[in-house]
């Protein structure tokens, strides 16, 4: 039984999701297989960790870029199991939206550092969406 | 004072747009992180801003 959910952003830069997964506690990895439902194993060509979480995000190749895949069953109760994809979507948000807005974050920090003059802000908006603002002095 | 901002949504959508520009800079500047983030031409608005020195030279000819 599979509960696979694939978040929408597509990732270009692993360096920069990397970053965005210890922004966040995580820890982006090489690995052949990512973990879900009861154990379960799924083909991936990176992963990320949470400490003490047993699902895991993988990331998945698909042509010239990658998605980003977890499994969000779970639950707090021994009726879960070991089942905690839901400590996944506490950290990373419903349908991974932290992990994509940090990824963002990262991207547009890297390329900003690339050019000369330009800093970058972050702000929270009234309306949940977070707003980067590059900035040239 | 030129900006380039991004918004990012909950759903995953990216906007782009920048401020302070006239003429075609802000495209060479937002270039690089649209091409990072996968921002395609296809989702690009231009303000009427973007076509302002066009719009004087054309009149300097006339």
């Amino acid at each position: 039984m599979s509960h696979l959910v694939s978040a929408p952003l597509r990732i270009r830069s692993i360096p920069d999701l990397k970053r965005a997964a210890q922004a966040l506690g995580g820890e982006l990895e090489e690995s052949a297989v990512f973990t879900s439902y009861q154990g379960e194993r799924n083909k991936c060509n990176y992963r990320i960790k949470l400490p003490g979480v047993n699902y895991q995000v993988g990331i998945v190749r698909d042509g010239d870029v990658y998605l980003m895949q977890h499994d969000p069953f779970g639950g707090d109760g021994p009726q879960w199991g070991d089942n905690d994809g839901h400590k996944l979507v506490a950290k990373f948000g419903k349908g991974l939206s932290k992990l994509s807005e940090e990824y963002t974050a990262q991207v547009v920090t890297t390329q900003a550092r690339k050019k000369i003059g330009w800093t970058v802000v972050r702000k929270r908006l009234k309306n949940g969406r977070l707003q980067l603002r590059m900035v040239h002095a | 004072m030129k900006e380039i901002i991004i918004e990012i949504g909950e759903d995953g959508n990216i906007e782009l747009r920048a401020e302070g520009y006239k003429g075609k800079q802000c495209k060479a500047d937002s270039k690089d992180i649209e091409e990072a983030l996968g921002i395609s031409d296809g989702k690009r608005k231009t303000l009427p801003e973007y076509h302002l020195t066009e719009v004087v030279k054309q009149k300097q000819r006339a």
